[in-house]
C-alpha cells in the first residue's frame, strides 16, 4: 500500500467508515434515482409501453405528446399562476409567523409561554372538524377568497416546535445573558444575533411551508368555487383522477376510454411539469446549510 | 424555569411568593416584544383552530345537518360503542397498531442519511446526494402506488426478476399478500420520506461547532468517534423533539396510501382506522360516527405524546412543554 | 357562425312550440286544462313574487291574445318571471369542455324566452360531494343543484330540500310532470319519499334508449380460439380446457408461447370484477346497482346468494383456474389502466369489456362468452330489464330557494317541447341529431360542422356534452330520444348511412340484443327508501362487503375447504348478512 503524506492522515478506521457511509449513500442514490429516471422516461414514452411493465431504461418511441397536451390545457396555466401566488404569499406569512413564535417559545424567561404551548399542542390532536371550520370561514367571509388560500395551513404547530427546539439548541443562553448585560434589548438581540445564527432553520421553514403550499389542494377544493382561482394541484388531481372519480357512475363508456387514454398519456408529464419548479427551490435553500460558520464565530 | 419558580413559591413563605410575582411582572414587562412575536401565531391558532373547536361535540351527538351541531341530540358514547361492537374492530385496531409500530423503524434512517451526507467532503457530491434523495417526496401517492405495484408485479416486476436472479421464485404475488402488506407499506414509505425528513437534521448539523471537531481531530479521534461524541449529542435535542412528535402521531396511519394499496386479498391486514373512517365518512356520510372514531384515535395519540414527553423530559431534559 | 346557428334554431324552436301550443299533442295534454287554471296560478305566483304583481295583471289581459306563441304549458306567459336571477351549482360532465353552462344553447334560449337569468357555479368533480355536504350542513345553499346528489345525502338532509309535493309541480311544471309520468312505470311515485314528499326532479341518463341495462360483458377472443384449434366452449369445464390451451400455446401468434394471460380481470374495478363469472353458476352478481351483488330476487323475495352451493361451486371452479395459472396473476391488485393496456396489447384471451369497439378492439374478433357451470342451474346474466337509468336526484331545489315558481317555470320551459328537450340534451339540431321527413334521428352531420373544424380532436361525446347538458338535461323519456334510422343507420347529409358495426354504439346494441335474452325475470322495484333505514344498511355493508370479497378472493387463491366454508358461513351470520337481506325485503320489496 502506497503511503503518501496525505494518506497517512487518513487512518484505516476513517477509511472504513467513509467506505461504509459512502456505500450507503450510493445505494440510496441508486434506489431513488431509478424511479425518478423512470418517471422522466415515461413522460416521453408511449403509455402503452409503460403499463406493459417492461423495464424502461431509455425512452421508447420518443414523443412529447404528453407535454403538448399538458401545456395546451388552459387550466394548467391558470393553476400555475394561482399556485405561485398562494405559495409565495403563504410562505412569507407562514415563515415569518412561525419563526417569530418559535423564537419567543424558545426563550425560557417568558411567563405564560408554557401554557400557550400546551394550548397550541392541543390543536395538533383535537379540532372541530370540517363543518364548524367551514361555518367559521363562511362567517369570516373568506369562502372563495385568495386570502384564505394564503392564510390557511400556513402556520403549523409542528413547525413552531421544530423552530423552538432548534433555537434552544443553537442559541446558548449565555449569549442572551451577555447581550442583556450589554444593555441589548430583545429586538436588537433578535436582529443581530438570532437571525444570523438561524439561517439554516429559516431555510428549512421556507422549504417546508413552500412545499406544503405547493402541494395543497384540499382547502382549495373545499373553499373555492371560482375555477379561475384553483391552484395547479386541483387541476392535476382533476386530470389524473377523473377516470376513477367517474367510474362509479354509469358513465358513457366511450367517454371513459377517451379519458383513460388521455390520463395515461399525460400522467407522467404532469408530474414533471408540476414538480420541477418546486424542486428548483431546493438548491437555493441548500446554500444556507453550510456548516460550522455560526456558533464559533459568534462565541469568539 | 417557570415550574421551578412555582415550586419554590409553593414551599416558601408569602414574601417569596411576592418576590416571584414581582419577578414575573418584571419579565413580562421586559419581554413585551416577545409577546408581540407570539401574537400572529396565537391569533391564527385561536381563530382557525379554537374557533371551530366546539365541533368536537359532534362525536357525542347524532349530528343531523339540518338541526345543526347545537340542535342535534346527545348520544354520549354511542358511536365509540358501535365502533367497538363492529365485527372488524379488533382486526382494524391490530392492523393500525402493527403498521404504526413497524413504521417507527423508519425513524433512524433520515438521521443516518444526514450524518453520512454531512460526512461527504466534496460539496458537489453532497448537494447531488441531498437533492436526489429528497425528490421522491414529491411523487404523488397515486403514482407511488402505481410504481410499487409495477415493480412488484408477479409477471415481470423488477423485484421478482431480482429474486429469480438470486435463485428464488419469480412469481410471488406481493401485492396480493396480507402478510407482505406492512413491509411494502413501511419500506416504500422509508424510500419516499427518508431524504425529505433528513433535511431538518442536515440543518441541525450546521450548528455543530467546527472547533470541537478540530480539537477532537488533534486528539486523534476518528470519524466514528467524532460523530458519536460531537455530532449526535449536538443534534440530540432536535432528534428527541422529532421522536416525541413522531410518537405522538403513532396511530396516524394516513388513509390515502393504504386505501390505494388495498385489495380484497390484503384487506385483512390493510384496513386501518383511517381508511375505515374515510369509508364511513365519505361513503355513508355518518359525520358523528367518523368524528367519534377519529377522536378515539387522537386521544390515544395524545396520551402517547404525554407519556413520551414526560419520559424524554426525565431522560434527556428536552421536552415539548 | 354560432350566432346564425342560434338564430336559426331559435326560429325553429319557437315555431315548434307554437304548434304544440295550438295542437296540444299527447305529451302536453295538460295544456288546455292548465290554461283554464292560468288565472289562479297567476294569482298564487303573484303572492309569492311581490314584484310580479303588475306582470300578473298584464298577464291576465294578454292571456287570450298571446295564447298562440308565448303561453307556457303552465298557462303563464313565457316571460312571466322576467328579471329573476337564480343561483345554480353544477358540476361538469367528464367530457364537457365548456367552462360555463351559460355557453350552452339551451341556457341561452331559456334566458331569451323566460327572461330568467341563471348564475352558474361549476364545482370540481372531486369537490362535489364534500362541498354539497358542507353547504347542506351550513344551510348556506344556492337556489338549486343541477347534478345528482346521492339518495343518502338527500335522505339525511331532507328538510334542506324544497318539497315539491305541495302542488307546485302541477301548477308550474306540468310539462315536466307529464314526462315523469311517462318515464316511470309508477309515474311520479318513483320520486316519492316514504314521508310522501318529493325532493327532486329527475334528469336524463347517459344510457341509450334501451330499457335493458347490463354491466360489462365477458368476451372471448375468436382468433385465439382458431389458433389453438378449439370450438366455442359451452360449459365451464370446456372453458377450462380452452384456457389451458391459451396458456400453453402461442395463442396471440407473436412467437412467444408464454406471454398469454388466458383470463383477464381487475378486481378493484366494479366493471371488470371477476364476480361477473358467477353468472355462469346461476348467480347474477353485478356491481351494487339496482339489483346489486350477493343477493337475487326469487319469487318476489330477496334471497341470499353468497352462502349457496352455487356460490361455493363457482369459487372452487375459479380456484381451479387460479391454480392452473389461467387467471391474470395481478388481477386482484391491478388498476383499470393496467388491465386496459394488457387487453390492447393482445395478452388476454377472455376479458371483460363494455364492447370491443369501446376498448379499441376489432368486434369481429370478440364474441360473447356464455357457458353453463352446473347441471340443472341455468346461467343468468347480471343486469336488469326495465332499468331505471334516469338520475332521480339530478335536479334539486333548496328549501331556501328565493323563487321556486320561477325556477320551475324555467325548468318547465326546457321541458315544454320535444325539440327543447333534445337541445337541452344534445345541443343544436344538425349536429348529433337531425330531422328527416318530420322525424328526428341521430346523425353524423357534425362531422363536417364548423365546431369540429375548430376543434378537430373532439369526439362525438365531447360535442354532445359540451353543447348540451347530456345527463344533466331535463328528463327526456325513451320515446322522446332520437332513435337510430332503419337497421341502426344514422342520418348523414340528409341520407341514411348504413349501420357501422365498428362504431361503438352499434356494436354495443348488437351485443345487447343477445344479452337481453339472458337477463333475469325478476328485479327489485325502483323506489326511495327510508333514510334512517338506509343508514342502518350501509353500516352493515361497510363491514360485510369486505368480509365477503376477502373470502371470495382468498378462496380463489387458496381454495375452499369445508372448514373455511363453515367459518365463512358463521361470519356471514355475525357480520349481519341475513339482516341485510331482510332489509331489502322489508324496505324495498314492500313498495
Amino acid at each position: 500500500m502506497a503511503k503518501t503524506g496525505r494518506m497517512i492522515k487518513k487512518s484505516w478506521d476513517n477509511r472504513l467508515f467513509d467506505a461504509l457511509a459512502n456505500t450507503f449513500l450510493i445505494v440510496m442514490v441508486v434506489i431513488t434515482i431509478y424511479p425518478l429516471w423512470f418517471i422522466l422516461v415515461a413522460s416521453v414514452t408511449d403509455y402503452k409501453l409503460i403499463n406493459s411493465g417492461t423495464l424502461l431504461l431509455w425512452p421508447k418511441g420518443f414523443h412529447l405528446l404528453g407535454y403538448q397536451r399538458v401545456f395546451e390545457d388552459w387550466r394548467i396555466w391558470s393553476g400555475y399562476m394561482n399556485t405561485i401566488i398562494y405559495t409565495v404569499g403563504g410562505t412569507l406569512f407562514g415563515a415569518v409567523t412561525t419563526i417569530l413564535a418559535g423564537y419567543a417559545f424558545s426563550r425560557r424567561d417568558l411567563p405564560g409561554s408554557g401554557i400557550l404551548m400546551k394550548l397550541f399542542i392541543f390543536t395538533m390532536y383535537f379540532g372541530g372538524g370540517l363543518i364548524p371550520t367551514y361555518l367559521l370561514i363562511n362567517s369570516l367571509g373568506l369562502v372563495n377568497s385568495r386570502l384564505l388560500m394564503i392564510l390557511q395551513s400556513s402556520v403549523s404547530v409542528h413547525n413552531i416546535i421544530v423552530v423552538r427546539s432548534f433555537m434552544r439548541g443553537n442559541i446558548p443562553d449565555e449569549l442572551l445573558d451577555a447581550a442583556t448585560i450589554d444593555g441589548c434589548g430583545n429586538g436588537t438581540f433578535f436582529i443581530s444575533v438570532v437571525v444570523p445564527l438561524s439561517k439554516a432553520i429559516f431555510a428549512v421553514m421556507v422549504l417546508y411551508i413552500a412545499v406544503s403550499h405547493w402541494n395543497a389542494y384540499f382547502n382549495a377544493l373545499i373553499y373555492l368555487t371560482d375555477r379561475y382561482k384553483y391552484p395547479l394541484q386541483v387541476f392535476l388531481r382533476e386530470i389524473l383522477l377523473q377516470t376513477t372519480a367517474a367510474s362509479d357512475l354509469e358513465e358513457d363508456a366511450e367517454v371513459m376510454m377517451q379519458l383513460q387514454q388521455m390520463t395515461a398519456t399525460i400522467r407522467y408529464s404532469v408530474i414533471v411539469v408540476s414538480t420541477l419548479p418546486i424542486l428548483c427551490v431546493y438548491p437555493f435553500i441548500q446554500k444556507y446549510f453550510v456548516k460550522g460558520v455560526m456558533i464559533g464565530s459568534v462565541k469568539g | 424555569m417557570r415550574e421551578k419558580i412555582s415550586a419554590e413559591s409553593g414551599a416558601a413563605a408569602k414574601a417569596a411568593k411576592q418576590k416571584a410575582r414581582e419577578r414575573t411582572r418584571r419579565l413580562i414587562k421586559r419581554n413585551w416584544l416577545l409577546y408581540l412575536f407570539l401574537l400572529p401565531a396565537a391569533l391564527y391558532i385561536f381563530i382557525f383552530h379554537y374557533g371551530p373547536m366546539y365541533g368536537i361535540q359532534i362525536a357525542f351527538r347524532d349530528f343531523k345537518p339540518v338541526k345543526g351541531i347545537w340542535g342535534s341530540p346527545w348520544v354520549g358514547m354511542k358511536w365509540i360503542q358501535t365502533f367497538i361492537d363492529t365485527p372488524r374492530f379488533w382486526t382494524i385496531l391490530k392492523n393500525t397498531i402493527v403498521i404504526s409500530l413497524y413504521s417507527l423503524i423508519s425513524f433512524p434512517f433520515p438521521i443516518l442519511l444526514a450524518l453520512f451526507i454531512n460526512n461527504v467532503q466534496n460539496m458537489r457530491a453532497k448537494k447531488f446526494v441531498q437533492t436526489i434523495t429528497y425528490m421522491p417526496h414529491f411523487i404523488s401517492t397515486v403514482v407511488l402506488v402505481g410504481m410499487i405495484s409495477m415493480f412488484l408485479s408477479p409477471r415481470n416486476g423488477v423485484i421478482n426478476l431480482l429474486v429469480e436472479f438470486f435463485g428464488g421464485s419469480r412469481d410471488t404475488y406481493y401485492m396480493g399478500s396480507a402478510s407482505a402488506f406492512p413491509h411494502i407499506y413501511v419500506w416504500s414509505g422509508i424510500w419516499k420520506g427518508m431524504g425529505w425528513s433528513s433535511i431538518i437534521y442536515v440543518a441541525a448539523l450546521t450548528g455543530v461547532d467546527q472547533e470541537l471537531h478540530d480539537a477532537a481531530q488533534v486528539d486523534g479521534a476518528n470519524k466514528l468517534q467524532r460523530i458519536l461524541h460531537i455530532d449526535i449529542p449536538s443534534i440530540l435535542p432536535t432528534v428527541i423533539i422529532m421522536l416525541i412528535l413522531r410518537l405522538g402521531n403513532i396511530m396516524g396511519v394516513g388513509y390515502e396510501k393504504v386505501y390505494l394499496m388495498q385489495n380484497s386479498l390484503n384487506i385483512t391486514a390493510s384496513e386501518v382506522i383511517s381508511t375505515y373512517v374515510y369509508k364511513m365518512g365519505l361513503q355513508n356520510q355518518r359525520f358523528s360516527y367518523s368524528a367519534a372514531i377519529g377522536l378515539f384515535n387522537n386521544i390515544i395519540n395524545f396520551i402517547i405524546l404525554i407519556i413520551a414527553n414526560k419520559t424524554a423530559d426525565k431522560v434527556s431534559g428536552s421536552s415539548l412543554w | 357562425m354560432k350566432k346564425q346557428v342560434l338564430a336559426a334554431t331559435m326560429a325553429m324552436v319557437l315555431a315548434a312550440s307554437a304548434m304544440t301550443g295550438c295542437g296540444g299533442n299527447g305529451a302536453s295534454g295538460t295544456t288546455a286544462a292548465t290554461t283554464a287554471a292560468a288565472t289562479t296560478a297567476a294569482a298564487t305566483a303573484a303572492a309569492t313574487t311581490a314584484a310580479a304583481t303588475t306582470a300578473a295583471a298584464q298577464g291576465e289581459e294578454t292571456t287570450q291574445a298571446a295564447e298562440a306563441d308565448n303561453i307556457m304549458p303552465n298557462g303563464l306567459p313565457v316571460d312571466y318571471f322576467a328579471g329573476t336571477t337564480l343561483n345554480i351549482y353544477t358540476q361538469n360532465g367528464s367530457a364537457d369542455l365548456s367552462t360555463d353552462p351559460s355557453e350552452k344553447l339551451i341556457v341561452q334560449l331559456a334566458e331569451e324566452a323566460t327572461g330568467i337569468h341563471i348564475n352558474w357555479t361549476v364545482l370540481s368533480s372531486q369537490a362535489w360531494t364534500e362541498r354539497v355536504n358542507l353547504m347542506l350542513a351550513s344551510g348556506d345553499m344556492p337556489d338549486a343543484f343541477l347534478q345528482n346528489i346521492s339518495q343518502n345525502t338527500i335522505g339525511t338532509n331532507i328538510d334542506r330540500f324544497y318539497d315539491l309535493s305541495d302542488g307546485s309541480l302541477e301548477t308550474y311544471a306540468p310539462a315536466t310532470l307529464a314526462t315523469i309520468q311517462t318515464a316511470y312505470p309508477n309515474g311520479i311515485e318513483a320520486l316519492r319519499w316514504p314521508d310522501g314528499s318529493i325532493r327532486s326532479l329527475p334528469t336524463s341518463s347517459v344510457a341509450s334508449s334501451s330499457y335493458d341495462w347490463v354491466n360489462w360483458l365477458i368476451m372471448i377472443n375468436k382468433t385465439w380460439l382458431d389458433r389453438v384449434n378449439m370450438d366455442m366452449p359451452t360449459t365451464t369445464d370446456e372453458l377450462y380446457e380452452v384456457l389451458c390451451a391459451f396458456r400453453d400455446q402461442d395463442a396471440n401468434g407473436n412467437g412467444d408461447p408464454s406471454d398469454e394471460i388466458p383470463f383477464g380481470f381487475a378486481d378493484k374495478d366494479s366493471n371488470i370484477n371477476i364476480g361477473h363469472t358467477a353468472n355462469y353458476f346461476g348467480i347474477a352478481n353485478a356491481k351494487d346497482g339496482t339489483n346489486g351483488r350477493f343477493k337475487m330476487v326469487k319469487n318476489g323475495v330477496v334471497t341470499p346468494t353468497a352462502d349457496t352451493d352455487e356460490w361455493r361451486a363457482w369459487l372452487e371452479w375459479l380456484n381451479k383456474l387460479y391454480d392452473a395459472g389461467l387467471l391474470d396473476p395481478e388481477g386482484f391488485s391491478q388498476t383499470k389502466d393496467e388491465y386496459t393496456t394488457k387487453l390492447s396489447s393482445d395478452l388476454y384471451g377472455v376479458a371483460m369489456m363494455f364492447s370491443p369497439v369501446h376498448q379499441g378492439l376489432n368486434p369481429d374478433e370478440w364474441e360473447l362468452l356464455w357457458v353453463k357451470g352446473l347441471d340443472g342451474v341455468e346461467p343468468v346474466h347480471d343486469g336488469t330489464s326495465q332499468y331505471d337509468a334516469t338520475k332521480k336526484f339530478g335536479f334539486t331545489i333548496s328549501a331556501t330557494c328565493s323563487n321556486v315558481p320561477a325556477l320551475l317555470h324555467w325548468w318547465d320551459y326546457m321541458s315544454s317541447t320535444r325539440e327543447l328537450k333534445l337541445i337541452s340534451r344534445m345541443g343544436e339540431m344538425g349536429l348529433v341529431w337531425n330531422e328527416k321527413d318530420g322525424q328526428y334521428y341521430s346523425s353524423e352531420d357534425y362531422i363536417d360542422s364548423q365546431v369540429m373544424k375548430d376543434h378537430p380532436d373532439w369526439t362525438r361525446s365531447n360535442l354532445q356534452q359540451t353543447l348540451g347538458f347530456n345527463d344533466r338535461c331535463v328528463l327526456v323519456s325513451y320515446d322522446d330520444l332520437v332513435p337510430d334510422g332503419p337497421d341502426g343507420s344514422v342520418l348523414y347529409k340528409g341520407e341514411f348511412k348504413p349501420a357501422d358495426p365498428y362504431q361503438s354504439a352499434t356494436c354495443r346494441t348488437i351485443l345487447m340484443n343477445t344479452v337481453s335474452g339472458w337477463l333475469q325475470d325478476e328485479y327489485m322495484p325502483s323506489c326511495i327508501e327510508d333514510p334512517d333505514a338506509v343508514a342502518d344498511r350501509t353500516l352493515i355493508e361497510t363491514d360485510l362487503f369486505p368480509m365477503i370479497t376477502n373470502f371470495a378472493s382468498t378462496s380463489i387463491v387458496n381454495g375452499v375447504t369445508d372448514e373455511s366454508w363453515n367459518t365463512y358461513k358463521q361470519s356471514l351470520e355475525t357480520y349481519g348478512y341475513y339482516d341485510w337481506i331482510e332489509w331489502y325485503n322489508e324496505n324495498t320489496m314492500k313498495n
